[in-house]
């Protein structure tokens, strides 16, 4: 996007909010008329804010029953689960790490899945779910939309990193990144897919996943990394996940 | 304690939660800072009692409290919750695969992202009650705006770049 495009972007979203002032509006209320590119951005604008305020929440209505605020909780007893859930999480990431350090890196993509399924993992929402990004995979890609949460992720030798994500009835899904992944013998036995996207090599590997759930997210993963995805992605792996067959 | 307040504070609770949500780090902190908001709403002397301006104080309160909680925050992995069970409180999913897009990018954007989108987009403030909230001049709020906006597109159909290139020679 050039400078005059953002500038027209930014020109555009205060237009559509009606925050231009009256010159200004004016201004650009010509160029529209002749500016087709003009147009479409405004278009684009329009239809994602009302996407947006469709998301505003229902108020509470008269009838509606409402917690008395004063009672909604003792913070006392409402914190505590909350402390020990967090100490809990706490030592589980470092125990993590310390069974990370005994068993040291320098494995083949087969025995890093091992190694993960061997892990309990809790994907509620108070769990062991880590931040993830929708745009960028060394910040960790979100594969909520595939039903999968990124529960544990570890450095191994020579640059690689080890993603695991979990999701209900005992979905797994195993991702390594890296300049050079030891592939081993051990991927044979399980689904899996490798790529590379510029000096980094990728293999995603799950078991007795879906098949048609587990190919959506493998593109969509190997789109990201080459920064090709697009919401379709993201909608093709929501419906695949809606239609696959539990894992078992 | 005003029950005009209580009965404010209540009926607006459900924007309060989706607020919260928008911006906390942490989406599992958002249930504490609101019932810390409302605590603080209920305490406090001069708290507004129209609705438009009790909104806007209240989403001061949840911002500033949020605000504390991540600078109390030191382990980055002892936080974080599920993204698919964000926002319960907001109005059931359209049918369209558009809005569902819409949905799913908005949820997984960075939460200082979220919340200039949440203010103007969402809950329709102007842009001086949103700088009020965020503390920022109208001017800050005009940019991120549109800096979210263009990030939101282009998570959910590709760059603007290429829909404007592609625009331009249809």
């Amino acid at each position: 996007m050039s400078n005059t495009d953002i500038d027209d972007w930014t020109t555009l979203s205060a237009y559509h909010d009606g925050e231009l002032p009256a010159q200004a509006a004016a201004d650009i209320a010509a160029r529209l008329q002749h500016e087709p590119q003009l147009r479409a951005m405004l278009i684009e604008i329009e239809t994602l804010s009302a996407g947006l305020k469709r998301l505003r929440p229902a108020l509470s209505g008269p009838g509606d029953t409402v917690v008395p605020l004063r009672q909604a909780r003792n913070p006392v007893l409402y914190r505590r689960p909350l402390a020990i859930a967090a100490s809990v999480a706490v030592a589980a990431v470092m125990a993590g790490y310390l069974v990370m350090a005994s068993i040291g890196p320098g494995r083949d993509v087969a025995a890093w899945h091992a190694e993960f399924l061997t892990q309990g993992y809790d994907v509620t929402a108070a769990g062991d779910t880590v931040e993830v990004s929708a745009t960028a995979f060394a910040q960790m890609p979100d594969l909520s939309a595939a039903g999968l949460a990124l529960v544990d992720m570890r450095d191994g030798r020579g640059g690689v990193e080890a993603y695991h994500f979990a999701g209900q009835n005992a979905c797994r899904l195993t991702v390594l990144v890296g300049p050079d992944l030891d592939l081993g013998a051990g991927i044979e036995d399980l689904m899996s897919r490798q790529w590379r996207a510029g000096n980094l090599g990728y293999v995603a590997v799950a078991a007795r996943m879906d098949g048609a759930r587990f190919a959506t997210i493998v593109r969509y993963l190997e789109n990201l990394t080459r920064q090709a995805s697009t919401g379709g992605d993201v909608l093709a792996m929501r419906a695949a996940n809606d239609a696959a067959a539990r894992c078992t | 304690m005003s029950n005009d307040l209580q009965a404010s504070l209540s009926h607006l609770m459900p924007e309060f939660r989706a607020f919260a949500r928008s911006v906390a780090v942490n989406p599992s902190d958002f249930d504490d800072i609101v019932q810390d908001a409302v605590e603080r709403a209920l305490r406090s002397d001069g708290v507004p009692t129209d609705v438009p301006s009790l909104r806007r104080w209240m989403f001061r309160v949840i911002r500033n409290l949020n605000i504390d909680t991540v600078r109390k925050i030191r382990v980055r992995r002892e936080y974080s919750a599920a993204q698919a069970r964000l926002y319960d409180d907001m109005p059931a999913m359209s049918d369209t695969a558009r809005d569902t897009l819409v949905r799913i990018a908005f949820e997984a954007l960075p939460p200082a992202t979220r919340e200039v989108l949440f203010l103007v987009d969402i809950m329709g403030l102007k842009y001086s009650e949103a700088a009020e909230v965020m503390d920022v001049p109208d001017g800050t709020v005009m940019s991120r705006l549109s800096r979210a906006r263009k990030v939101l597109c282009e998570r959910i159909a590709g760059p603007v770049e290429a829909k404007m290139k592609q625009s331009q020679t249809t």
